[in-house]
């Protein structure tokens, strides 16, 4: 028996039986190790003041003793808990109630137009909501300004909704830059044969695309 | 208490069962007021609950478990009240139990018991003061038995320890 299993029975002994006595191995170690011995010691006065201590707790008279005809019956000392349980889930269940009413009420989705879209001269001034331009269908609006050589520039613009508009980007995006009078548009044909806007015109739409 | 389904079982000895459970409360809480009132709202429990108790649970483990909660709630409560009552004094100030008790072996080590956690304080009362055994003590807890084995080994520890510490304390006053 090392040291430790000794402890480990000291207190086994002491936890099983306050005054038994030590197994001869136990002893055996106990005279050999000095240790053991001190250790063995502690238990053994923790025990006695133990037994002192229930010993005085023994001659300990109650003030009271117990009257079971002043207790009532289960059934009336029950009752209370059982409705208060009930009460209890009758209000969960509203509360759980009221929750799903008002995740599931009926919402009116409000449409607002998120901010103006240029509208210089625009007949009827009114700003179209976000959605009346989602749904004008344009798949591509294409701007093609060269500032490199002025002779060269093209501008592509389409009259959208009585709108023209400078194009850029995917469908779901529309920079309107600037109106267009079509009576004032006088194409001509340069050496090439190509169709040319006058330069007042593309003076006019390249400073408005930059 | 007529017509209950329970007039037909033995009674207990009730003068012993309260004397029991008073001791327990009052090693429980070390105050004779509050083990008082402990003892008499445990055993208003435990009778009023009879019918759950099994047939191998004898009364006196039967209303022990009861006293055992009842002084856990009038702990909680004295500890939220922060009412000083004479042991809390004792538990606040380690001085005082060394100045003032040191002389009174038993106290001393009522006062380290009271020290311990919890769990390692209900189960040395159970034992030790009560003279409850392992089994015994684990039925009242509702807890099983190698619980309260290892729990006493603790507080075995700790007690050994602490009282073994204020000795060599006393001594070296004694020099």
């Amino acid at each position: 028996m090392n040291c430790r299993e000794f402890e480990q029975h000291v207190r086994d002994r002491l936890i099983v039986d306050v005054q038994g006595r030590l197994d001869p191995s136990a002893a055996k170690h106990a005279a050999k190790c000095r240790s053991c011995a001190a250790y063995f010691a502690d238990i053994t006065t923790l025990g006695d003041r133990f037994e002192a201590v229930r010993e005085a707790y023994d001659r300990v008279e109650s003030p009271s003793v117990f009257d079971p005809s002043a207790v009532q019956d289960d059934r009336r000392v029950l009752r209370p808990r059982v409705f208060r349980f009930a009460r209890a889930g009758m209000a969960a269940a509203a509360v759980l109630a009221a929750a799903m009413l008002i995740r599931h009420w009926p919402q009116e989705v409000a449409h607002e137009a998120v901010g103006p879209v240029a509208r210089r001269d625009s007949p009827e001034n009114v700003v179209p909501a976000v959605d009346d331009l989602l749904k004008i269908q344009v798949p591509r609006l294409t701007a093609l300004a060269s500032y490199e050589d002025d002779e060269n520039t093209d501008i592509n613009l389409r009259t959208v909704g009585g709108i023209t508009v400078l194009g850029v980007g995917g469908p779901r995006m529309i920079i309107p830059v600037r109106s267009y009078d079509h009576d004032d548009e006088k194409d001509t044909l340069d050496d090439r044969g190509d169709s040319r806007t006058d330069k007042s015109d593309r003076s006019r739409s390249g400073r408005a695309s930059a | 208490m007529t017509g209950g389904p329970h007039d037909q079982e033995e009674k207990p000895d009730f003068a012993e069962l309260s004397n029991r459970v008073y001791r327990l409360c009052l090693s429980l809480l070390g105050s004779e007021v509050e083990a008082s009132d402990a003892g008499q709202e445990a055993m208003v429990r435990a009778w009023s609950r009879r019918g759950s108790r099994r047939a191998e649970v004898s009364w006196w483990t039967w209303c022990g478990g009861f006293a055992v909660r009842v002084c856990r709630e009038m702990w909680r409560h004295r500890q939220r009240d922060r009412r000083v009552s004479e042991l809390d004094v004792h538990e606040l100030n380690p001085a005082v139990v060394r100045e003032g008790l040191s002389q009174d072996d038993t106290t001393r080590l009522h006062v380290s018991v009271m020290q311990l956690p919890r769990r390692q304080r209900e189960v040395t009362i159970l034992r030790f003061f009560a003279g409850l055994s392992v089994q015994e003590a684990a039925q009242v807890l509702g807890c099983p038995p190698g619980t309260v084995k290892s729990n006493l080994h603790k507080a075995i520890q700790t007690l050994r320890r602490s009282l073994a510490d204020r000795d060599k304390l006393d001594e070296l006053q004694g020099i």
